[in-house]
């Protein structure tokens, strides 16, 4: 899609038109659905972030003052939901999570630039699913945005509020946590 | 570029190659430093061993199915929201007809609302930029408001912006907001007290304060409007923690019709297997047909795994039942 047409798109949903506020997060969703993927226990929770994220993104669009990247700045705000959330409701949320953990099946990976193709065993799905749990917050914010979406280091530090330096240092523990864990699958 | 010294600086180099966005000459240099040097060499390796396994770009599988269904209830949420306002105005009225004989402490009331004003000269009136609907119900709707029962001691101004001044006029356009707090003491079985959360609990309080008022109705939710407003927010709320302690109050009410029937309906239509699971082992000791009739819906359509499974075994317990009978 043109940028012009997104920009006009954004521009409409500014004055509160759900149409074009719905056109718009077409362009997003697979990929803000996999952000709040990401940091939820299970595929329902993810669907939850993502529903709060895109109502604090329609709630928040008429702030929005085109100075970043749309998409930027709705990343910001799928992962602030995610962790406002977890904060928020903590205690809740754990007694959701234990019921799901002990039900559930959990996120299934695959490689997005062939999704269909290249689906993950379960196997290492389930692993790295229990590694992402071990990793902190912001651990767990600078991988998947920069492993998982493909963000350069200044990009991730825009959506996180910090400096490059910072993305890297976190993003360094990430690795060598997931490293540890997936040891014998590398 | 240098080979730093230590050899987390050097971790640093190798994360600044696989994500820094580099172009293509700083790839090349870095490239060749890694043929004067083993030991860099040696840890990008050991990363590029790990982004096999997992490779960059690996990431949670999201199918059609899952995307159509939260299109649709974006939409739905969405359509929720653009219908606030009226329900924020029918709470504002119902509490206009509540009496409030008791000295407020505990619960707050925060009704914040933004004018848009003309004050340059007192003749300008019908240039105010203020919807007619917000000045009618001010002005005319204000003995029953409960703005009414407010001192303007109490109300605070904050937010207030200049839109825009014309300096050769005089002419100015000033936004503000009003807030005021008002509390409530007293004990959570008092029915003016409850009956305010239940009246908060469907409106548009923060998702936490939502829970918090779940929590603090737990004594007292066996009564009629109480459980009503659970069955409201099991059924209407958009945080699924909310909605997950709401089904969690329900349940030692699962002996009533209503509540039965509020289970459900979050057992058939709530996203939150979460909620779903709770409703389900609610529902578990019931085997009337409405009940059986929804078991057997789900041990088919649910996607969690034990719901599917003890539905059917339930249904299958239920039917060979009959069929000694």
């Amino acid at each position: 899609m043109l940028k012009e047409t997104e920009d006009e798109l954004v521009r409409f949903a500014q004055t509160g038109n759900v149409a074009a506020f719905e056109r718009l997060m077409r362009l997003l969703e697979r990929q803000m659905l996999a952000v709040a993927a990401g940091f939820a226990h299970t595929p329902d929770d993810a669907n939850d972030i993502y529903q709060d994220a895109m109502m604090a993104v329609y709630k928040a669009l008429p702030n929005f003052k085109m100075e970043s990247k749309f998409s930027t700045w709705v990343h910001k705000i799928v992962v602030n939901t995610a962790l406002s959330n977890r904060r928020k409701l903590k205690r809740t949320w754990q007694k959701m999570a234990a019921v799901q953990a002990e039900y559930e099946q959990a996120e299934q990976y695959t490689d997005k630039r062939s999704p269909e193709l290249n689906v993950l065993d379960s196997e290492l799905s389930s692993e790295i699913n229990k590694a992402m749990k071990r990793l902190s917050d912001t651990e767990r914010i600078a991988f998947v945005l920069c492993h998982q979406q493909g963000f350069k280091l200044k990009e991730a530090a825009e959506v996180m509020s910090c400096t490059e330096s910072s993305v890297k240092v976190v993003l360094f523990r990430a690795r060598n946590k997931l490293k540890e864990r997936l040891a014998e699958y590398h | 570029m240098t080979i730093p010294d230590t050899k987390e600086r050097q971790q640093f180099l190798v994360l600044d190659y696989l994500y820094g966005g580099w172009d293509d000459a700083q790839k090349r240099e870095f490239e060749q430093l890694l043929i004067v040097n083993e030991s860099l060499k040696q840890l990008l390796d050991d990363e590029i061993r790990f982004d096999e396994s997992f490779p960059v770009g690996t990431q949670p599988l999201i199918e059609q199915e899952r995307l159509d269904g939260n299109r649709w209830l974006l939409r739905r949420n969405l359509q929720k929201a653009s219908r606030s306002g009226l329900s924020v105005q029918k709470w504002l009225s119902g509490l206009a007809q509540r009496p409030f004989s008791v000295a407020f402490q505990g619960a707050a009331m925060a009704m914040t609302f933004v004018l848009g004003v003309m004050v340059a000269s007192p003749d300008n009136g019908s240039n105010s930029q203020v919807p007619d609907e917000l000045l009618l119900s001010a002005a005319q709707d204000s003995n029953e408001s409960p703005l009414a029962l407010i001192s303007d001691a109490d109300f605070d101004i904050y937010k207030l912006k200049v839109n825009h001044y014309d300096a050769a006029t005089g002419d100015i356009d000033l936004s503000f907001s009003l807030a005021s707090e008002t509390r409530l003491s007293g004990n959570v079985a008092d029915p003016k007290i409850n009956q305010l959360m239940v009246v908060a609990l469907q409106d548009d309080i923060d998702s936490a304060s939502r829970l918090d008022t779940i929590n603090a109705l737990q004594p007292v939710v066996s009564g009629d409007k109480v459980y009503e407003a659970l069955i409201y927010v099991l059924t209407n709320d958009q945080n699924p923690g909310v909605r997950y302690q709401a089904v969690r109050s329900l349940v030692a009410l699962s002996d009533k019709e209503r509540v039965r029937d509020a289970l459900r309906l979050a057992l058939q239509k709530d996203v939150n297997s979460g909620v779903r699971i709770e409703a389900f082992n609610a529902l578990m000791p019931y085997r009337d047909e409405q009940t059986l009739g929804v078991f057997r819906v789900q041990m088919n359509a649910d996607s969690s795994e034990y719901i599917r499974n003890q539905s059917r075994s339930i249904v299958e317990q239920a039917e060979n039942n009959s069929i000694t009978l």
